[in-house]
């Protein structure tokens, strides 16, 4: 989930925000400050890729519970993991999602907008209706999932085109996972993966 | 093939697919959880649809994703969004048909002044004039008027070429094929013209999803099980209508600790 959702920042700021919305609620502003942030650091052309990548892991940290993020990919398996895979499984699912996004920072050109349409609640959760302007291309809809955890606005899912990146992980990791016939096999993998880069 | 033996034909498959489903069902865990999953996965041929997806992979890999580059960089954007423009509009009859069979008045109205519009002044549906005058572009198949009359998606199938499908689907995909206006409306056509729009559709619609699949698969540790949830979660979201939902991400899951 991460780097897809950092790609959508890359997106976000290779294009121009476009503020369609008449009244904004406070999950609209977590969009609009996340973008605000991501900014000016996917635009600095003094920052070596690898430092961009780290500041904007910091400014994410503030939208997304990487632990939360963990719990939600893992589904059902979580509660059979131990201590230690639970202290060790969101540290190294976030590396795991972090890693590929650097490749993308030089690869999106800044021929794309990003028009925030609209946010709904449904219950406890809110989504962020934006559309993805493409040049010779039909537009994108991405829906930002946000709910309040622990007294604060975090983005909890994304969902491109009805695909949610959550729901899509979890469906990759708990393959892996019955293949393997535990979480520490999807444990060895991801630390395999992250080894070989 | 007459009648009767479509008949025949159609029992042989729905009882192929019962012993399949039979035989999958016998191969659940005994894990209660374990026995939920597969059961909300879905896919009881998991072993035959793995290997038709790896056929599928080397048919693409040597084929189809090389002649999408290739259109992705020789012919020019021009020319592919009118390629893009011209598939779309030939899917609209056919739209417009299931909008009617799902009692979708409103939206068989658009698609059918779409078509009008776009067929006229964007010249054979090359340009896409309908959308600038506010009739957007939708598709609806008889996969997705099954889905409206509540029939079952039915287990995950993974089809020779045509890639991620459910047996709801694959039938829907018959009565496309056999009732398509288009098709009909064609018939005196030349073989040559046919199998050339045919071509067309292939490589536009694989040179579409040269994105998304790269993504995927980059993004994925299983490829197979990554697009089985895109393939399902696409799908719901195409018979909803392109109503995006939330999902159970997020605070409502269980605490870390």
């Amino acid at each position: 989930m991460l780097r897809r959702f950092i790609f959508l920042l890359i997106i976000a700021w290779c294009g121009q925000i476009l503020p369609t919305l008449a009244s904004a609620g406070p999950a609209y502003d977590v969009i609009n400050v996340l973008a605000s942030k991501s900014t000016p650091v996917l635009n600095s052309r003094d920052l070596s890729k690898t430092a961009r990548a780290q500041q904007l892991q910091a400014i994410m940290q503030g939208f997304v519970d990487r632990d939360q993020m963990a719990v939600s990919m893992m589904g059902r398996y979580w509660r059979r993991a131990d201590a230690s895979q639970k202290a060790e499984l969101p540290i190294l699912l976030e590396a795991y999602l972090l890693d590929a996004y650097v490749s993308r920072l030089d690869s999106v050109n800044g021929s794309l907008s990003f028009a925030i349409q609209g946010e709904r609640t449904l219950g406890n959760r809110t989504l962020v209706d934006t559309e993805v302007v493409r040049p010779n291309a039909p537009n994108i809809l991405v829906a930002w999932q946000i709910e309040e955890f622990e007294g604060r606005s975090v983005i909890t899912d994304i969902i491109i085109e009805g695909v949610s990146l959550v729901v899509s992980q979890r469906a990759d990791f708990s393959s892996i996972i019955r293949q393997q016939g535990g979480l520490d096999g999807l444990i060895t993998i991801l630390r395999q993966k992250l080894q070989s880069k | 093939m007459n009648v009767r033996a479509i008949g025949r034909v159609t029992r042989a498959c729905f009882a192929a697919l019962a012993i399949f489903a039979v035989a999958g069902c016998a191969s659940l865990s005994q894990d209660q959880a374990d026995r939920a999953e597969s059961i909300a996965v879905n896919d009881p041929f998991e072993p035959a649809n793995r290997a038709v997806f790896a056929l599928n992979e080397v048919i693409d890999t040597i084929l189809l994703r090389p002649i999408a580059i290739a259109y992705r960089e020789l012919v020019p954007g021009p020319a592919k969004t009118a390629v893009f423009n011209f598939v779309r509009n030939l899917s609209l009859p056919l739209t417009i048909v299931n909008d009617v069979l799902q009692g979708e008045w409103d939206r068989a109205d658009t698609a059918t002044r779409r078509f009008v519009v776009n067929s006229v002044a964007g010249i054979g549906g090359l340009f896409d004039i309908a959308t600038d005058i506010g009739l957007p572009h939708h598709k609806e198949d008889f996969g997705q008027t099954f889905a409206t009359l509540e029939v079952v998606p039915g287990p995950y199938l993974v089809l020779p070429i045509l890639g991620p499908s459910s047996t709801r689907h694959t039938f829907g995909r018959v009565l496309d094929f056999l009732l398509d206006p288009v098709s009909f409306a064609s018939a005196s056509a030349p073989f040559e013209a046919k199998m050339a729009v045919r071509g067309l559709t292939i490589v536009d619609q694989r040179y579409q999803l040269l994105g998304p699949l790269d993504e995927v698969k980059r993004t994925s540790l299983d490829y197979y099980a990554a697009l089985r949830s895109a393939y399902r979660q696409r799908r719901d979201y195409e018979i909803r209508n392109k109503d995006q939902k939330p999902t159970d991400a997020g605070a409502s899951r269980p605490p870390v600790q």
